[in-house]
């Protein structure tokens, strides 16, 4: 039966159990730990043998029954590699510091969790237990080298270089974070009310009142916008769609920083062919089956590439234009599940 | 995570440790939507068929008892 690696809030995750539920079809998840969750390692027996003269492997798993429990495949759709699966309260005397003892064990226990995971990779599986993040930068360099176009983009700790390209860029540029947005926080004032701490890409047209010193950031051109794309890479297909962002003030910079209750028009999009076929070139590159992608039309009719999201929301997209890609999703695990039973059998 | 009671404060030093875009966190003051109203408000989305399944017994967001 499929595995599923998510959050426990999770809307397209949750849209996808939908649908394997219609179709009848069991699964298991680890959605982190929570109490309510029906599934975490520590209810199961995991054995792994390799090595010796035979150099025989394998994976043996269990349920709390000791009925075999086959787990492939697998849709990496959000794996907290953050949470400590394995340990859980317990009551701990002893003069050996309680910090050094929870650093020794998350550090096994991370060693058995990436472990596990790249057994589990090893069979058909969707999205990618190690990659969670890719690196920004090095996602733009490899873009444009695979025939993407890119905004004009600096690195620098430098505030000089920073005025220069500023100058070079009429005045407007972006700064965007390097890795992933800050995580967000709610800090209560009262029962009632709270301050909700995010980070949204910034238009800069001034650096006057800006910081002098910084450790290395990410800026790029400001690109005067027709629309944006937001394109769903799954199981080597485009689902795309233009996102009318320059509607609204408040997403002309980043959609991301759209009121509550005030809808972005979305509608379905075809990119061109060339620009697919980029696409395809570098996700295989990537060694990715999914990834949510983010593009610009610009008013000059250029494509600029922006980023991949290998564990994105896709939710809007598929809702907004009828891609239906909560319903692939399940029949991809069903039928793999399927596939991989007819050609070898039992796994566990 | 959330924390409570104290003063919010963004106040991020200039450090050459401290990337550039975190001097721009932004903050914004909210009420919490009480969850019965939560489901109301989404129960008004789910008429309009702008969201199609948000309360079938296997979604774990709601749960009806």
């Amino acid at each position: 039966m499929p595995l599923i690696f998510s959050q426990e809030i999770d809307f397209p995750t949750n849209r996808v159990f939908d649908w394997l539920s219609f179709y009848d079809a069991d699964y298991q998840k680890y959605t982190g730990l929570n109490l309510e969750d029906d599934f975490t390692f520590n209810d199961k027996k995991i054995t792994i043998s390799l090595g010796g003269l035979s150099k025989k492997k394998s994976i043996k798993i269990k349920d709390k029954n000791l009925d075999p429990v086959n787990l492939f495949p697998v849709w990496f759709r959000r794996p907290n590699k953050v949470s400590n699966p394995f340990t859980g309260d317990f009551e701990y005397e002893s003069t050996y510091p309680r910090n050094l003892f929870n650093y020794a064990l998350k550090q096994r226990n991370t060693i058995f969790w990436d472990y596990l995971g790249y057994k589990l990779e090893s069979n058909n599986h969707l999205g990618s237990f190690k990659t969670t993040g890719l690196n920004k930068p090095i996602i733009l360099e490899l873009a444009q080298q695979f025939g993407l176009t890119i905004p004009s983009t600096l690195i620098t700790n430098s505030k000089d270089d920073l005025k220069l390209f500023f100058e070079t860029n009429n005045n407007r540029i972006i700064t965007k974070s390097i890795e992933e947005i800050i995580i967000d926080h709610k800090h209560y004032i009262n029962d009632e009310e709270y301050h909700h701490f995010y980070q949204i890409t910034n238009l800069l047209e001034s650096l006057d009142n800006t910081p002098s010193k910084f450790a290395p950031s990410l800026f790029q051109e400001y690109i005067d916008k027709e629309y944006e794309i937001r394109t769903v890479f799954f199981n080597d297909k485009c689902y795309s769609a233009a996102v009318f962002t320059q509607i609204n003030e408040n997403t002309k910079v980043d959609m991301r920083n759209r009121m509550a209750n005030h809808f972005t028009r979305y509608m379905p999009y075809k990119l061109d062919a060339k620009i697919e076929a980029s696409i395809l070139k570098l996700m295989n590159h990537l060694e990715l089956n999914f990834g949510v992608i983010d593009f610009i039309k610009s008013i000059d009719d250029q494509y600029y590439f922006l980023e991949i999201n290998p564990v994105g929301q896709y939710g809007d997209v598929s809702l907004y234009c009828n891609y239906g890609i909560h319903k692939k999703i399940a029949e991809f695990l069903i039928k793999n599940e399927n596939k991989k039973q007819k050609t070898s059998g039992k796994h566990s | 995570m959330k924390t409570k009671n104290k003063k919010p404060q963004v106040s991020i030093p200039e450090n050459e440790a401290i990337s550039f875009d975190l001097h721009y966190i932004t903050s914004v003051q909210k009420k919490e939507i009480p969850r019965e109203d939560f489901k109301v408000e989404m129960n008004r989305y789910y008429g309009k068929g702008m969201i199609m399944d948000f309360y079938k017994n296997n979604s774990n967001i709601f749960h009806d008892e």
